[in-house]
């Protein structure tokens, strides 16, 4: 298989995850007792935290795991505001974002949705929906379908000398793209573990800023604090409710190893793959792809229509299919994010997105494009 | 509970294997142990140094992250760093 979807999860995982996971069947609840297994379960949660704090220059207490990016959006998210507050998004974001502040509006909140410009969030198009009420920003570090980068130094600058809230959703750049705490004031970052973190489905980060404290969105077990009727005070059980994902995490700890210890070197290959395929695409005269800076294109996405003889794009479905069908897997659709394809004209279309990793070889972009000049009649 | 055993408590789960780590490192005896309810009548870890551990390793504990510090005597605990 030649798989060109990893920006819906990364195939194959880092080396020793299966592996970290299997053995981590055998580990108790963490922080439920004090025996070998229990013991064993608490010190893989601990190797994670140590590990995603190292990679976000963050402190391990303010690193709270759950179980996607989306989890942890909506802690933020819904943690953070209250009725009345003002929260303002963008046009590039996906559902993980939209939704949550859909539901906070429906509270109460008022929402501003900026309009992206060729794929990227101008720091004055944020700074110009600022109210007096806007206590939280929320935005994507890249967007899933278009693969551009958005400003959020800039954008996080802005907000700080604001006190507002930046929340940044960063599940395509996570693994691949640094953003450090040290040196961005962000209120909170979020990430699935299963995408270029490279870790198992079922397994996320949620990384806080200094002093940043939402209320919990679950409450629940912890393993201490008994008999508070709230949750316990301190970061990170507060955040965190419930039996966690142990083999997963123990997946996701050897994983935060592999990507810690390539430095981000993972990005380059990737872009390499990804800008041959994008290259080639066009070059076959038969694919749209929608207008973006370009200077702004910073991570494996890419994504557009195949177009026939006439010009016409194909059935997105039906070009994910046929790939498929030839050992090629991609993504064709939408990818839950409607107000992308609605920016870009294709809300009827959707987009075919193919997404390399730094595993993806030469030989592969080279199947996959003439595996797309044969869908296309070439 | 050893008599003249002391134990070291913890504000969170995290800040205990927090602990246990660092404590590994810097050769500081004990282990993880359930939090003694004579301290505490609720959930959570705490760690043990063993009987007769000396005074001197309570320094290496003022150190590392923790809430408390108890020696058990008599069949009570009493805080050493109240």
């Amino acid at each position: 298989m030649i798989y060109l979807d990893n920006a819906a999860t990364s195939w194959p995982k880092a080396p020793g995850v299966a592996e970290a996971m299997t053995a981590a069947l055998g580990a108790g609840n963490p922080g439920r007792g004090a025996h070998d297994q229990a013991l064993d379960a608490g010190r893989i949660l601990l190797r994670v935290r140590t590990r995603a704090a190292r990679l976000f220059g963050a402190a391990p207490e303010r690193v709270i795991l759950t179980h996607s990016a989306t989890h942890g959006l909506n802690l933020a998210i819904a943690g953070l505001l209250n009725p009345g507050d003002h929260a303002i998004t963008t046009d590039l974001e996906h559902n993980s974002v939209l939704r949550p502040l859909y539901a906070a509006r429906a509270r109460g909140v008022e929402l501003t949705i900026v309009r992206s410009e060729r794929g990227v969030i101008s720091p004055d198009a944020v700074a110009a929906a600022l109210r007096p009420s806007t206590r939280l920003v929320a935005i994507g570090h890249a967007s899933n379908v278009l693969g551009t980068v958005q400003p959020i130094d800039a954008i996080a600058q802005l907000c700080v000398h604001q006190g507002i809230h930046l929340i940044v959703d960063a599940a395509q750049t996570a693994g691949l793209l640094p953003l450090d705490f040290t040196q961005t004031p962000l209120a909170a970052l979020a990430t699935g573990g299963h995408k270029s973190l490279l870790g198992p489905a079922g397994t996320g980060l949620l990384v806080l800023g200094d002093g940043v404290r939402p209320r919990p969105f679950e409450v629940g077990g912890t393993g201490e604090d008994t008999f508070n009727e709230s949750m316990p005070a301190a970061l990170p059980e507060a955040l965190e409710a419930g039996t966690p994902n142990v083999p997963g995490l123990a997946g996701l700890a050897a994983s935060l190893d592999v990507v810690l210890s390539a430095g981000g070197t993972h990005l380059a290959r990737a872009l390499t793959q990804a800008r041959r395929l994008r290259d080639g695409l066009v070059a076959s005269g038969r694919f749209w792809t929608p207008d973006v800076d370009a200077d702004a294109w910073g991570v494996p996405v890419v994504s557009g229509l195949i177009l026939d003889a006439a010009g016409q794009p194909l059935d997105v479905a039906d070009v994910a299919d046929a790939l498929a069908q030839r050992g090629i897997a991609v993504r064709g659709g939408f990818h839950c994010a409607p107000l992308v394809h609605r920016r870009c004209g294709t809300e009827a279309s959707g987009m075919v997105r193919f997404s390399p990793s730094h595993l993806t070889s030469h030989a592969d972009v080279d199947t996959a494009l003439a595996a797309v000049r044969e869908i296309a009649g070439l | 509970m050893d008599a003249g055993a002391i134990v070291v408590t913890f504000g969170s789960t995290l800040d205990a294997f927090a602990f246990e780590d660092a404590a590994r490192a810097a050769g500081l005896p004990g282990r993880l142990i359930p939090l003694p309810t004579g301290i505490a009548a609720t959930c959570g870890l705490a760690w043990k140094l063993p009987s007769g551990s000396a005074v001197e390793l309570l320094a290496a504990v003022a150190g590392m992250r923790h809430e408390g510090v108890y020696r058990f005597v008599d069949n009570a605990y009493f805080r050493l760093d109240a």
